[in-house]
């Protein structure tokens, strides 16, 4: 980890509440200080497209409000009364006990606590949270891991069509609800059947089927491979890792007939599905491609600062549909070290001829900026969150926000999975520069 | 070296009293090992004065802070921020506890030792 860290784009381990909170049912109970959940909600929830959990808003999470006293005396009990009270009035269908920082330090066994709930009418597991082992990506796998090894069950059969859906970070990839929504429709399409547990219109019982499925398919660099692999190793699932959440018409067309090799789906319907959305890709394409020559001006440039998951993405649009260059590319969320040079893989794997573009690694999101600052390509684009906005004005270029945290708006349901994610970036990027005044033809 | 613990107990064996219904502190002695002995039963005026309100934030407070100013901690069943706040100035610890002086007071020195360096909370 960095020293110091100045524009932070994670969040501490407990963020990992958030992955919880994503799944209908599921309810943490926080073993923390009465502030803790604060510094997470703003990241991951308000300043990150307006989003907040539901039906469990943060408001509403019980706190053992951890103090003086349990420091001192030991918090176990008093975890057990406020779990003892959750159960008896919230409506929920698995509480996870969670402990930060402090808790971890004096030592309190929170799975002691959780294990003499067995039998209750609310099953309780626990899952360890300190945030001075990582960050809110560090918090996402400890909770799916708890998930895993204290509440999944075999069920017995084996559905070769299903696959469970991984690599997405609800909540820390802004865009996750409306990715999981358009990635279920499109597996659906080519013939799979999808389990997807975070978001809406799934839940507990989504969770419940995990051990059924042909595969799991894991959209990302490197986060939720551990969880692939403990699935492999107490299932006996096999996974499918692609590198990243795919944008626009190369890389989606690669991943479905990745898939379909992969899981020995119906190619004749697969290439017509592909067909279909590629030309519809490029009918809107064409539709703004007018509007793009007279407005004269393309940087052939770009710059992205944030989230590893991201990078691949926008960098693969990019560059092999957009025909774009990256120039520099921070990595702001603290990829373990062994894991790096899969990410550097993955950002170098594109359509270009020359690729002296550098990829570096830091926590500090202020060193990026005082980097671009210092170096940087006039009327050129900045991929990055809310903190890159002003860096971007400073240097004069424009910028579209792409990942945590995304600013003070409301996020909707806006998504740039896919072929129409394609269309919805390329239409955010070209807006923005035809719209920024620092940017744009003058004259 | 010793330090001290003053507790709100009613009758000498269980931490049952709350803050500012006290009308007096056991003061304990605890050494190096975590031997204790009750050194005095060191009287005050009750901050909540037989339960009436007395805008506690006021002198009373204040008072009995200053009367326990030689402990390190106080024990007492339950307590308010103002009480946390008046001892603290003091340097002392406030916690609520509800448990017998013979468990509590073992705690308080294994915590005492781990943390040694900087006992203030």
């Amino acid at each position: 980890m960095a020293e110091c860290i100045e524009q932070s784009r994670v969040a501490c381990a407990l963020g990992g509440i958030y992955t919880a909170l994503a799944i209908d049912g599921v309810l943490p109970v926080t073993h923390t200080g009465p502030g803790c959940l604060a510094q997470a909600a703003d990241i991951l929830g308000r300043v990150n497209g307006g989003q907040a959990p539901v039906p469990f808003e943060e408001s509403v999470i019980p706190c053992t409000d951890f103090c003086n006293t349990d420091v001192v005396f030991g918090g176990g009990e008093h975890l057990r009364t406020v779990i003892e009270k959750t159960i008896e009035y919230y409506d929920a269908k698995l509480i996870i006990a969670v402990d930060g920082c402090t808790a971890e330090i004096v030592g309190d066994d929170i799975e002691e606590v959780a294990e003499s709930f067995e039998g209750s009418r609310i099953p309780v597991i626990s899952a360890k949270l300190p945030g001075f082992v990582g960050n809110n990506l560090f918090g996402h796998s400890q909770i799916l891991k708890s998930i895993v090894n204290q509440y999944l069950e075999p069920t017995g059969e084996v559905n070769p069509l299903q696959v469970n859906v991984f690599g997405i970070v609800p909540f820390y990839d802004t865009f996750w609800q409306g990715t999981l929504e358009k990635l279920e429709e499109l597996l659906k399409a080519i013939g799979l059947e999808p389990n997807i547990i975070y978001g809406h219109g799934h839940g507990i019982e989504n969770v419940k089927k995990i051990p059924s499925a042909g595969f799991n398919l894991v959209l990302s660099p490197w986060i939720d491979l551990d969880i692939a692999k403990l699935l492999e190793q107490k299932f006996k699932t096999p996974y499918l890792q692609f590198d990243n959440v795919p944008i626009g018409p190369t890389e989606t067309t690669k991943f479905i007939r990745k898939l379909v090799e992969y899981a020995g789906l119906d190619q004749v319907r697969a290439e017509s599905y592909i067909k279909k959305s590629e030309d519809r890709y490029y009918y809107y394409i064409s539709r703004h491609q007018a509007f793009v020559y007279a407005c004269k001006y393309i940087p052939k440039d770009f710059y992205f600062i944030g989230s590893a998951s991201a990078a691949v993405s926008v960098t693969r649009f990019m560059v092999n549909d957009v025909g774009s260059v990256p120039l520099r590319i921070y990595i702001t969320d603290n990829v373990p070290k062994d894991r790096q040079e899969d990410v550097r893989k993955s950002l170098y794997d594109v359509e270009l001829e020359e690729k002296d573009y550098e990829v570096i690694f830091t926590e500090d999101g202020g060193l990026a900026a005082a980097d671009l600052r210092k170096e940087h390509e006039d009327r050129s684009v900045v991929f990055g969150s809310n903190w890159d906005l002003l860096t971007a004005r400073s240097i004069g270029s424009a910028f579209v926000p792409v990942c945590a945290p995304y600013g003070q708006t409301l996020i909707g349901s806006k998504n740039y999975f896919g072929y129409e994610g394609g269309v919805a970036l390329f239409s955010d990027y070209y807006g923005e520069i035809a719209t920024n005044p620092q940017v744009a033809f003058i004259g | 070296m010793s330090y001290y613990i003053a507790v709100a107990t009613s009758d000498g064996e269980i931490i049952d009293t709350h803050f500012g219904h006290a009308t007096s502190f056991l003061i304990l002695e605890v050494d190096d090992f975590g031997n204790y002995e009750e050194i005095e039963d060191r009287e005050v005026r009750p901050a909540c004065g037989g339960g009436e309100c007395h805008a506690c934030a006021g002198s009373l407070m204040n008072e009995i802070a200053e009367s326990l100013k030689d402990v390190d901690f106080v024990l007492c069943a339950r307590s308010g921020p103002h009480a946390e706040e008046a001892l603290r100035r003091y340097g002392i610890a406030l916690l609520d506890v509800m448990m017998p002086i013979s468990r509590a007071v073992p705690k308080i020195h294994k915590f005492r030792q781990r943390y040694r360096r900087n006992v203030v909370l």
